[in-house]
């Protein structure tokens, strides 16, 4: 007597939902869907609830995404991941040779993953908790930042890093100086905006971070210091601090 | 005086050598010389040209035998003096008038060579002035060496005036040179530009059309209506980014009505959970925006509000005369913009887009209060010509 799968559609898109009951409907002598949800915390409730024997997981959704919702779970169902394109996602599901099906879905990779299913009774091997730790990695890589939200009143600037070409510290405050001159305050510490700023942007002085893109000369100085030129509208001049020269010289492999 | 010696020769020539490659050194560096120490233009060009003159001079003077007359009549430090005093006077009085004639408006609107000409003969006719006194006094009042310092003068005056002339055509060839370079460069310049944007263009997220085909998938069963509005909608979209080829510029109409489709695609996709409104002053139709810079601020506003949250999202896009220029707002009601706002490829996108078309006509604000939008203005309205 063959095994009737019990399985819960996840996807933040009501079509794609549909679609996905609709196309298992083909298959209901092997898959009976239960429930579905439309989120990542809707979804953890109903598969503790339900407990299914296999989930369609979508991966990009609005609260949480798939991968978080797997890391939540106290039972670990069959998993068939659904996502657009993902390079990096399917990149992992190759490695790890987990289930998944690319939107737009076709019937007959469906179909693959039910035989399976209905054949072994599982799919694959079950997901590893270290494995997924590594795909989420993966597929967090962090969004490069781009740019350097200022605060002012309620109003958000960007301010990319590619137009900045210093930071002096004055005060309790700094100022961001622009290529074109513009200058722009902000109330955060320079040690803090270094942390945060891509590793172009250098310290060349307890009040001084350059970006190290809009250098245009570098001259020795007297007193173990160098003096920058940088390339903005005003052709900037900064000497670095004492205590920096060693750090400069490695830096610039001087 | 005695008979010259062989290393009163060898002094001599060598000091002339030296005077004129020191003279020629400073010909050659005649405009950059003393650029940092002496401010006043004139001062600066007349104490350079009385060194050149002097080095020169000085050099060429063994030449003529009225040299060694000279130094037998009055001794070598009356020879130095007086080369001192010949300098200066020519230097304030010759070159000052002749360079006032050159650099003269009326001179300079003649031809290359009637003005070469015309300061040619002023050259020889100031060089005479000044000589004559200076050689009738420094030889006795004997009248003999004024018929020769006539020719001498007409005879120096010409070899400045045509190396003044030479120097000038070379001036005039290497700014020619150093013009075309620039117009190369600039168009260089252009062309990057347009490799730029030509990067920066179609940039729709490939995830989103999978999801939308997706989407139409089910719908062509389910919603025959909604499957043909979304085809449609999804084929104006990609028209729209793919047929940029030779316009870099869309107008706020058809960057509103991309804005529309692409928020059409997104209501279907999630079943009227998003809600927008559009509002445009009709006036602002036909101005000039850069291509696809609302399509990406609008994603955004969908992926703040209803992607976010998942909740019943409302968009609203206005367009509106601003100052001298326009204002596109787009706000959603998703929750307020982080103060670690990071923005994604596509916001950077438009930052990049603005940067090559309307560099420092632009801005863009990112505001919480008393709406959460994102404001761009456009300080420089420029129409579409092509629509009358």
């Amino acid at each position: 007597m063959s095994q009737l799968f019990k399985a819960i559609v996840i996807d933040d898109e009501p079509a794609a939902r549909r679609l996905m009951k609709s196309l298992l409907l083909e298959h209901r002598d092997v898959i009976e869907v239960i429930g579905e949800a439309g989120n990542g915390r809707d979804a953890i409730a109903a598969i503790e609830e339900l407990n299914p024997d296999v989930i369609f997981l979508d991966i990009q959704m609005p609260d949480l995404t798939g991968f978080e919702v797997i890391g939540k779970l106290k039972i670990k169902p069959n998993i068939i991941f659904t996502t657009a394109y993902e390079q990096y996602a399917i990149k992992a599901f190759e490695t790890f040779s987990i289930d998944y099906l690319l939107k737009p879905i076709k019937e007959e990779r469906l179909e693959q993953s039910i035989a399976k299913l209905k054949q072994f009774g599982r799919l694959a091997q079950p997901i590893d908790l270290a494995g997924l730790q590594e795909i989420i990695r993966q597929f967090h890589v962090p969004q490069k930042a781009v740019a350097l939200p200022i605060k002012t009143g309620d109003r958000i600037n960007l301010v990319r890093f590619e137009t900045i070409s210093y930071m002096e510290a004055s005060d309790k405050y700094v100022y961001i100086y622009t290529i074109d001159g513009q200058k722009h305050l902000t109330d955060q510490s320079l040690t803090t905006l270094e942390e945060k700023l891509p590793p172009h942007f250098y310290r060349i002085q307890k009040s001084y971070i350059i970006n190290k893109d809009k250098i245009k000369e570098m001259h020795r100085h007297f007193n173990s210091r160098y003096l920058f030129i940088l390339n903005d509208k005003l052709g900037t001049k900064l000497t670095s601090g004492r205590t920096y020269h060693d750090a400069i010289r490695a830096e610039f492999g001087l | 005086m005695k008979e010259p010696t062989i290393l009163f020769y060898a002094i001599l020539i060598t000091t002339c050598l030296l005077m004129a490659m020191a003279g020629l050194y400073i010909l050659a560096n005649f405009s950059r010389l003393f650029r940092g120490r002496i401010r006043n233009e004139i001062a600066r060009k007349n104490v350079v040209v009385w060194l050149a003159i002097f080095f020169i001079s000085g050099a060429m003077s063994p030449m003529s035998s009225g040299f060694f007359y000279l130094l037998y009549l009055k001794g070598w430090w009356n020879v130095v003096l007086l080369q001192l005093v010949s300098t200066t006077v020519h230097t304030l009085i010759v070159y000052n008038i002749v360079r006032y004639v050159a650099t003269h408006r009326v001179v300079k609107k003649l031809s290359f060579f009637s003005h070469k000409l015309l300061v040619l003969v002023v050259i020889i006719v100031m060089s005479l002035v000044v000589n004559l006194p200076l050689t009738y006094f420094v030889y006795n009042y004997n009248s003999l060496f004024l018929k020769y310092s006539v020719i001498s003068c007409i005879y120096l005056g010409g070899a400045t005036g045509l190396i003044y002339t030479v120097i000038s055509y070379l001036d005039i060839e290497r700014q020619r040179k150093i013009d075309e370079k620039e117009l190369e460069l600039s168009l260089l310049r252009e062309s990057k530009i347009k490799a730029e944007l030509d990067a920066l263009h179609s940039k729709i997220n490939p995830h989103f059309l999978y999801n939308a085909l997706n989407s139409i998938a089910d719908l062509s069963i389910t919603d025959g209506k909604k499957a043909r509005k979304m085809t449609i909608a999804l084929a104006d979209l990609f028209r729209y980014s793919i047929n940029y080829s030779n316009n870099n510029y869309s107008t706020v109409k058809d960057e509103v009505e991309m804005a529309n489709v692409y928020l059409q695609i997104e209501k279907i996709r999630f079943e009227d959970q998003l809600n927008y409104f559009l509002k445009v002053e009709d006036e602002l139709n036909h101005y000039l925006v850069p291509r696809f810079v609302l399509q990406p601020l609008v994603e955004n506003a969908v992926k703040h509000g209803l992607k976010a949250t998942g909740q019943m999202t409302e968009i609203n896009l206005e367009v509106k005369k601003a100052n001298n220029g326009l204002v596109i707002h787009i706000a959603d009601n998703g929750p307020a913009f982080p103060a670690s706002l990071n923005p994604g490829y596509g916001v950077k996108s438009v930052y990049d887009k603005l940067d090559l078309l309307f560099t420092d006509n632009y801005e863009m604000h990112f505001t919480n209060q008393p709406v959460k939008q994102v404001s761009l203005y456009i300080h420089k309205l420029v129409k579409d010509e092509s629509v009358v």
